[in-house]
């Protein structure tokens, strides 16, 4: 199989085959992380596809020395953080509006049962910690690109996976769920 | 996970629960698709505001 360097380089220089095989390389992975950060498929798809496109319409910007998949997880999690944080303000707005809001990203995703309790703790962890958890976990990316996706150090990633596992053992010790 | 120690019961459930399902293909589709799409726009914007120079200017 071609490796994602080269792939990247073809990309760059606007071959389409390139840019369809490198999107089918991804696309499940930054589903997985989008769909589990936004909660609706819906969003995901969306958030997916624009991360793809940013990466295609962007390529001459990339950076060889980076890993393919650093430059692609750090579009696709900015995307994410921007849409959670719109989210954010518009359920601020709307509280203040009466509206009720609903919990974001809640309204169109149905997780498996056996994970409803993992679901409804992981809504408790901060962002930050919930967004390196999922790239943690999805693809068993290094602390050491964790660090370089979100543009902070191996220490503070470090502590943040630390900090949102304990708080999801707690929460799910609360819950009865028994995963500590 | 190369730095990862034993993983206990925690570790196992999120490796599951992150699991990553299968793309649809129509995903990758729509997106070349855009692309495509967005590639042949530019190019058309990139035709129409074409500078050209003749013998008279710019």
């Amino acid at each position: 199989m071609e490796r994602d360097r080269s792939l990247m380089e073809r990309v760059r220089r606007g071959d389409e085959a390139a840019f369809t095989e490198l999107a089918r390389r991804y696309a499940a992975r930054l589903l997985a992380v989008a769909g589990r950060l936004l909660g609706s498929r819906a969003d995901a798809e969306d958030a997916v596809q624009r991360a793809l496109l940013q990466c295609y319409s962007g390529a001459a910007g990339y950076d060889p020395r980076w890993a393919v998949s650093t430059w692609v997880y750090r579009i696709l999690t900015n995307i994410c953080v921007d849409e959670l944080r719109r989210r954010a303000t518009r359920t601020a707005y709307d509280q203040r509006a009466g509206a009720g809001a609903v919990a974001a990203g809640s309204a169109n995703h149905r997780p498996p049962g056996a994970y409803l309790d993992l679901h409804r703790a992981l809504e408790r962890v901060p962002r930050e910690a919930r967004l390196l958890l999922a790239l943690r976990y999805v693809n068993g990316l290094s602390y050491g690109e964790l660090a370089r996706i979100r543009g902070i150090s191996v220490n503070t990633v470090k502590s943040q996976l630390a900090r949102g596992k304990s708080l999801l053992r707690a929460e799910l010790g609360r819950r009865g769920a028994g995963h500590a | 996970m190369p730095e990862a120690k034993i993983p206990d019961r925690l570790d196992r459930l999120l490796t599951d629960f992150f699991r990553p399902e299968a793309a649809p293909s129509s995903l990758t589709r729509r997106v070349v698709a855009v692309a495509r799409k967005s590639e042949a726009d530019f190019l058309r914007l990139e035709r129409s505001l074409a500078i050209q120079a003749t013998p008279r200017g710019v």
